[in-house]
């Protein structure tokens, strides 16, 4: 049942955390993460998912000759790299030297993907358009009846088990929208978001064309905040080899959301 | 309890660590009133500043536990800035001073990138505010009551610095959380640079019920009853379960280097807890006085303990120097060998005769015979008052009636 979209007052505190000058900081944090962090996506040279054995280097399938030869096995209780140095016990989520390169294993238990990183690329990221308010919408979370979960892509290009939690229901532009909202869950710790991966009027016109998403922030008495200012693209965005999600049914607003991140070119393409 | 990764930091370049104070600077040394301006609201604790001939340094308080930076500093070419680091979570707080305020922001990082939230403080202290009476004492809850509930207990305490208390899981406890209570609303949270919590909820009558805050903007319902006395979570020693037809084996080498294994004759016919436990653990952190004291007590009587570190890069010498730093500062005698890394396969690889996954830390009581007695899944920190005190002496009490037991063969 749609219920009421009026005005509320908001805590200090909670205006305090939708400030455009909070705004700014995410946003030039984020920049110098993607710019120089070890595991930015830019970075990434190559990423797969795997569930048994998968072999690097020049006996790999297709070869990887830039990587040195190394084994990655999911055993039944271990996963374990094998190089020309010996065996080692992989964590997940952790950087381990592969070379020149840096290895990563996310994902779960026989879900799992690996990435393997080098040095960031000269990419400039793609920046945002400017702070507008008028692209923040306040709505209510009709909650989903059955709350089924959903093997799905996440941001990052890595599956989760999410969990429908229901439609939000805002006025975006001058267009009534009803957003599906799925909570996605946080690996190894107890948060998990409520996001919404949409498409709008601006996508390959300015925006990513697969769409982008967005996480709503409570407001409280099952109120929302979706503000299309934090709208962030998928990592395939940056670059090519992260698969990109699936638009989630439903979630075309026809306005153009002139707000959030920005694209203005095709990922990089390694490999 | 769910667990985060340590990762280092590195701030090279940016710290301006031990420079003098600029002239025109104020000091920011003192205490200050904390909050992270989380989306379900503001998240209290208190950070302490102190400040000698210009060198700065500090520490972060939930309560009376107070956990020190790693590092304090100015920031080059920006005097009133500082950087407060907690290296071992990867996490920084960043903020501008003045006179009287701190504003800025707490960031983290992980696989999507940096996570942010409003910082700010206030010179001085919150004010303390006690809860009613009511609120005091044990509580059987479910998080996400309607769709995927979830036990916990909430343990609500009234003391001298207001409200404090904890949540506890099916594998121990949430550290120490505090708060203030006014009439029947109530606000308490646990923040130690890595977990960002908040539990605020209301009373009313026989229930209480509220929002369980993680992070910036994750938030779950909850509604509790007071306890009856009656278990509400799943008892310790059926998390995991143990093989108990066969004597206990393991084989691990030591953070001193050489392997150490259950088949040493140092071992045989002794009573033995085997400690499964990872430095980046907080309740890990909380068991292991418990461990020395029976130590302490026990060894010349025949008892042994071996901790199992599960750390964090599978790197020897990175996670050796983890765990020989664990080892000094709870100033830990028996052995601590490095068994694995804390995913979800490594432990169930290197310990095939436990069953039902592992929880940290999980203390495995052997006795004469190599035999497997009891396993105790998690553990219930000092935050837990009451139930801290009743495990130790548990803990005790087993150890006692082990020892007596006769060696009547060897493992």
């Amino acid at each position: 049942m749609a219920r009421g979209m009026s005005v509320i007052l908001l805590s200090p505190a909670a205006l305090g955390a939708q400030a455009p000058g909070t705004l700014e900081v995410e946003r030039a944090e984020f920049a110098r993460w993607l710019r120089t962090s070890p595991i930015s996506p830019y970075a990434a040279i190559y990423h797969q998912p795997f569930a048994g054995e998968l072999v690097f280097g020049p006996d790999a399938v297709p070869p990887l000759h830039q990587l040195p030869a190394a084994t990655l096995d999911q055993g039944l209780f271990r996963l374990s790299l094998t190089t020309a140095d010996g065996d080692r016990t992989v964590p997940r989520n952790r950087d381990i030297p592969l070379g020149e390169w840096q290895l990563r294993v996310s994902g779960e238990r026989g879900r799992s993907v690996v990435t393997v990183f080098g040095e960031p690329p000269a990419t400039e990221p793609p920046g945002w358009y400017d702070y507008d308010r008028r692209w923040v919408a306040d709505g209510v979370l009709e909650a989903s009846e059955s709350g089924a979960t959903r093997r799905m892509y996440g941001l990052d290009g890595v599956e989760v088990e999410a969990t429908h939690a229901g439609t939000f229901v805002a006025s975006v532009g001058a267009q009534s929208v009803r957003l599906t909202v799925f909570r996605m869950p946080e690996a190894g710790t107890e948060e998990s978001e409520l996001q919404v991966f949409f498409r709008d009027g601006t996508n390959d016109n300015g925006t990513y064309p697969a769409g982008r998403f967005l996480t709503l922030r409570p407001l409280g008495a099952n109120r929302y905040r979706a503000d299309f200012n934090r709208a962030r693209n998928p990592f395939c965005a940056y670059n090519g080899i992260f698969p990109c999600p699936l638009p989630w049914s439903g979630n075309a607003i026809d306005a153009a959301v002139e707000a959030g991140e920005r694209y203005d070119g095709s990922g990089t393409e390694v490999f | 309890m769910m667990v985060r990764a340590i990762l280092m930091l590195s701030a090279t370049g940016v710290l301006a660590a031990g420079a003098p104070a600029a002239a025109q600077t104020t000091s920011p040394g003192g205490p200050w009133r904390a909050a992270l301006d989380l989306a379900g609201g503001a998240l209290r604790f208190h950070i302490e500043i102190f400040e000698d001939a210009g060198h700065l340094s500090g520490r972060l308080c939930n309560a009376d536990a107070c956990d020190p930076f790693s590092t304090l500093a100015r920031i080059a070419g920006s005097p009133d800035s500082l950087l407060l680091e907690m290296a071992d979570y990867a996490a920084v707080i960043r903020v501008r001073h003045s006179s009287d305020s701190l504003t800025g922001f707490y960031r983290n990082v992980g696989n999507r990138g940096p996570r942010t939230i409003p910082f700010r403080a206030s010179r001085g202290s919150w004010p303390i505010e006690r809860p009613p009476p009511e609120l005091v004492g044990r509580w059987d809850a479910f998080f996400n009551p309607a769709d995927n509930p979830s036990p916990r207990i909430l343990d609500f305490r009234r003391t001298a610095r207001g409200l404090e208390g904890t949540i506890i899981s099916n594998t121990g406890d949430y550290g120490l959380f505090w708060g203030r209570a006014e009439a029947d609303s109530f606000s308490m949270a646990h923040f130690d640079g890595s977990f960002v919590y908040m539990l605020t909820g209301q009373l009313m009558g026989d229930t209480v019920s509220g929002i369980f805050h993680a992070g910036l903007t994750s938030q779950r319902p909850f509604v509790a009853v007071r306890s009856t006395g009656e278990p509400h979570l799943t008892a310790p020693e059926e998390v995991v379960r143990a093989d108990t037809t066969a004597p206990f084996r393991f084989a691990f080498p030591s953070v001193d280097g050489g392997m150490v294994t259950s088949e040493d004759p140092r071992f045989a016919g002794k009573v033995m807890i085997v400690d499964i436990f990872g430095t980046w653990c907080p309740t890990c952190h909380d068991a292991a006085p418990i461990l020395v004291d029976l130590y302490e007590r026990y060894h010349e009587r025949g008892l042994e303990i071996v901790g199992l570190a599960y750390e964090v890069t599978g790197d020897t010498a990175i996670d050796g120097a983890l765990v020989r730093r664990y080892r000094e500062k709870f100033g830990i005698e028996f052995p601590l060998l490095l068994a694995g890394v804390n995913d979800s396969e490594s432990p169930q690889a290197t310990q095939p005769q436990l069953e039902g996954g592992i929880a940290y830390p999980t203390n495995i009581f052997i006795d004469r015979t190599g035999r497997v007695r009891r396993v105790h899944a998690g553990f219930y920190g000092p935050a837990t008052g009451q139930a801290h005190q009743a495990l130790r002496q548990e803990f005790f009490d087993l150890t006692e009636e082990l020892l007596r037991e006769p060696s009547t063969s060897s493992r």
